[in-house]
């Protein structure tokens, strides 16, 4: 590992002392290794911060620390134009209290999308919006020029600050898309599901490219699912169907089951779709087994082109 | 009387069949004049026209230079007339191609070296790498990692690096970029840790070679020390390190079988274009596929009412065997050397399912979906398996899956296949796995 070298960086040096020159050109060099493990900032910056604080790590480091903000504003300046269409949702799902966020951060490629530093960000990102937005309404969505000025969780920075911060270390452009939250009341039982390539979570936070969350009630207990599943299953069936609206109830329940029902497979209702986990059964019939009754829903995707922000 | 001729006049199929192959034995036949041409004009000149092909390309963290290296190396190479300069812009705007459907963005830049013939990509994006990986079309032989002295290891650096390991990279050698505005001791510290990140992923660092320079001076003519002359270190070390795959023709044979027919008195003919390898009359095969393993000897082989002595790699052409059944063998079986191949029935694959812009589906997978893969000359009914937490596999996604074949078929690893719906191709796959058969009771049950 590194701090092998350099401890036998410093024992060579230590044998060579009676050569001062070489031996201070050493100690500069373990001071730049130093400052650069333990900083992750880029090696010229690192090298500038030693000159600026004559060789100290310790002020070198402050240096660096203060400076990364400005840097990163500056660099954010100077990527501002690239464009952003990688990225990742982020899920953040707060049980106790019923509500939940997804997230849209957005990138330049997709080797940044998947770096453990940007899912970090992001799911400090998704708990910033979830606690501090303040919001009332059931369901909110909120756009980039409302999400940069929320506080970034209890530190005295917003979320625009951290993601220039982040431009800076990652070197790539970023951009806080969007977010939709839900809230919930008492009764209504919150559904999720969030897409990604692999199952991990980070900081109780989802990742992917598609996310949907849906907001329903269950007249009856039911013995077959659990609330839980429910929701899920639902939600997933809505990230894979594409619905683009819930469709109204029938006014009569179906009577018998033996008839089939004709199920078109280009229908965007919700309630009218066959049931992905259940072929031949459309949502609706699946719905009314198992008491349930949709009150909303959600379904996001990165990168996608939305109508009303092209016209903007 | 040959047995092809024999037989032609019984079978209009075959010679049908044999017609269509006429231009490719005519290009055999070019192929074959322009090779003695050129082997006479060796004794005169030194030139050398046909050098060995590679397939490379840049990775690195954003910004660190990789696109500006690769228009400096064909700078170059032009000077000396090696390969046409392309200029910084026509690389960067990476237009979309289609390999098999599949829509990937990547510029393909060519150059050569003294020695070599090289294709080089950009750096194209994850996705765009996995796809890559999955079509076949372009696998990488070897990449130059770019650094740039300035900056050090960055987060992608290390990505780049873990997926080259991951699809089978083997041989990186890495350029250490803007050595014009770094002094030695940032060149040296890169390059510590470098051999540290090499290590971490699975690479010995002692056989990563570095070359620092600076790829903007190469581009501009600037300071020939760090400029053109690195580019050309780079590509002499290119040319030592990254290790040419192993030519078709020396491997052991391999047909997949395209028809068969059986003439009576005879024996039974195989038809096919040999994939690899050559095959001697009287030397001993194997046929192999459809849970069958049957042993037999070339008894005559011949091309387009020719008989030849030997099958290469690349020709198209019929195989007579002796003492095989009519029912022993059919299409999609394969003929090899004895032993060099095996039959398996399920295995691991990274697999890439098309968006309905590529002409895939709209619907996402779920487990229960029932594909029939094609491969080779084989299709054949499969089952699939997701892996773990996974229920549903969208349309423009990669992602690791299990089948399970309905018969033992000549499988290999880094071997591709098309996942088919009734009608259309709605995927693509790579073998990154052999797993132990299922049992043929089990086989039974899965499709029942
Ligand atoms: N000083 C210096 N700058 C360079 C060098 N090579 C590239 N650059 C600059 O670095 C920036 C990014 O280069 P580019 O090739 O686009 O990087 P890529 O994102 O890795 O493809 C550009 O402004 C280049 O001019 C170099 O050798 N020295
Ligand atoms: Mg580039």
């Amino acid at each position: 590992m590194f701090s092998n070298k350099f401890l036998s960086i410093i024992k060579s040096n230590l044998v060579r002392s009676f050569s001062e020159s070489k031996c201070l050109l050493q100690e500069s060099k373990s001071n730049l290794f130093k400052l650069r493990k333990t900083t992750g900032y880029a090696l010229n910056k690192c090298k500038e911060a030693l000159e600026k604080n004559h060789g100290n790590v310790d002020e070198a480091t402050k240096w660096l620390n203060e400076q990364a903000q400005k840097e990163g504003w500056d660099k954010a300046e100077k990527v501002k134009n690239r464009q952003t269409k990688q990225g990742t949702l982020v899920l953040y799902a707060d049980r106790a209290n019923n509500q939940a966020t997804i997230v849209e951060l957005n990138c330049e490629t997709d080797f940044v999308a998947r770096n453990e530093k940007f899912l970090d960000l992001s799911s400090n990102l998704a708990k910033s919006v979830l606690v501090n937005s303040n919001v009332s309404e059931s369901r909110v969505l909120l756009g980039r020029e409302d999400l940069i000025k929320l506080q970034y969780l209890n530190e005295s920075k917003t979320i625009g600050d951290q993601v220039a911060l982040s431009i800076g270390n990652l070197g790539e452009n970023m951009s806080i898309r969007r977010a939709v939250i839900y809230k919930l009341k008492e009764d209504q039982i919150l559904g999720w599901y969030m897409h990604g390539s692999s199952a991990d979570s980070l900081n109780n936070c989802h990742f992917g490219k598609y996310g949907s969350l849906v907001n329903f009630n269950m007249s009856q207990r039911n013995e077959n699912y659990k609330p839980f599943d429910l929701g899920r299953q639902l939600a997933q069936h809505i990230v894979g169907m594409k619905p683009l609206s819930l469709g109204e109830m029938p006014k009569e329940l179906p009577t018998t089951t033996s008839e089939t029902i004709k199920i078109d497979d280009n229908e965007t209702r919700l309630l009218y779709q066959e049931f992905l986990m259940k072929p031949n059964t459309r949502v609706l019939d699946f719905l009314n087994e198992n008491h349930v009754l949709i009150n909303d829903f959600v379904r996001l995707e990165c990168g996608e082109v939305v109508e009303s922000e092209e016209t903007k | 009387m040959s047995f092809i001729t024999l037989f032609s006049t019984r079978l209009p199929v075959f010679q049908q069949a044999v017609k269509q192959n006429k231009q490719l034995f005519l290009n055999q036949f070019k192929l074959n004049s322009f090779r003695s041409l050129s082997s006479q004009a060796q004794e005169k000149t030194t030139y050398v026209r046909d050098k060995p092909h590679l397939n490379i390309g840049t990775i690195g963290h954003v910004d660190h230079g990789k696109t500006t290296l690769t228009a400096a190396i064909t700078c170059v190479l032009q000077d000396m007339n090696l390969a046409k300069a392309k200029r910084y812009e026509d690389i960067d705007n990476a237009p979309e191609e289609k390999k098999r459907g599949i829509t990937i963005n990547a510029t393909h830049v060519e150059y050569s070296t003294a020695n070599r013939h090289y294709g080089h990509i950009d750096c194209p994006g994850h996705a765009d790498y996995i796809k890559n990986m999955i079509t076949g079309s372009s696998q990488m032989d070897g990449a130059i990692l770019v650094v740039a002295a300035t900056d050090g290891v960055m987060p992608q650096t290390r990505e780049h690096l873990r997926l080259a390991k991951q699809i089978g990279i083997d041989n990186i050698v890495v350029f250490i970029n803007k050595a014009d505005a770094a002094d030695k001791e940032m060149i040296e510290l890169v390059e510590m840790e470098l051999k540290d990140l090499l290590k971490e992923i699975g690479y010995d660092p002692e056989n990563v070679p570095f070359i620092a320079g600076s790829a903007l001076a190469a581009l501009e003519n600037k300071s020939p020390e760090l400029g053109k002359n690195a580019i050309l270190k780079l590509m002499e070390t290119v040319d030592n390190h990254v290790t040419i795959p192993t030519r078709d023709i020396n491997k052991p044979f391999f047909l997949p079988i395209e028809h068969s027919y059986a003439i009576s008195g005879r024996g039974t003919v195989v038809t096919g274009r040999v994939e690899r390898g050559i095959c001697k009359k009287g030397d001993p095969l194997e046929i192999i596929g459809y849970n069958k393993v049957v042993k037999t000897t070339a008894n005559g082989i011949e091309m387009f009412h020719k008989i030849l002595d030997q099958a290469e790699a690349g020709d198209q052409l019929g195989i007579l065997l002796r003492g095989v059944k009519r029912d022993d063998v059919r299409r999609g079986m394969a003929l090899i050397k004895p032993g060099s191949g095996k039959i398996y029935n399920r295995f691991e694959a990274k697999v890439y399912l098309m968006t309905k812009d590529e002409g895939g589906r709209e619907k996402p997978l779920t487990a229960t979906y029932q594909p029939q893969l094609y491969s080779k000359t084989w299709d054949i009914p499969a089952r699939l398996k997701f892996p773990q937490g996974k229920e549903l596999v969208m349309p423009g996604e990669d992602v690791s899956m299990t089948f399970v074949l309905n018969k033992r078929m000549m499988l290999e690893k880094g071997q591709r296949f098309q996942i088919r719906d009734s009608k259309t191709t709605i995927g693509s796959g790579v073998i990154v796995n052999l797993l132990s058969d299922v049992s043929d009771k089990e086989i039974e049950e899965m499709w029942n």
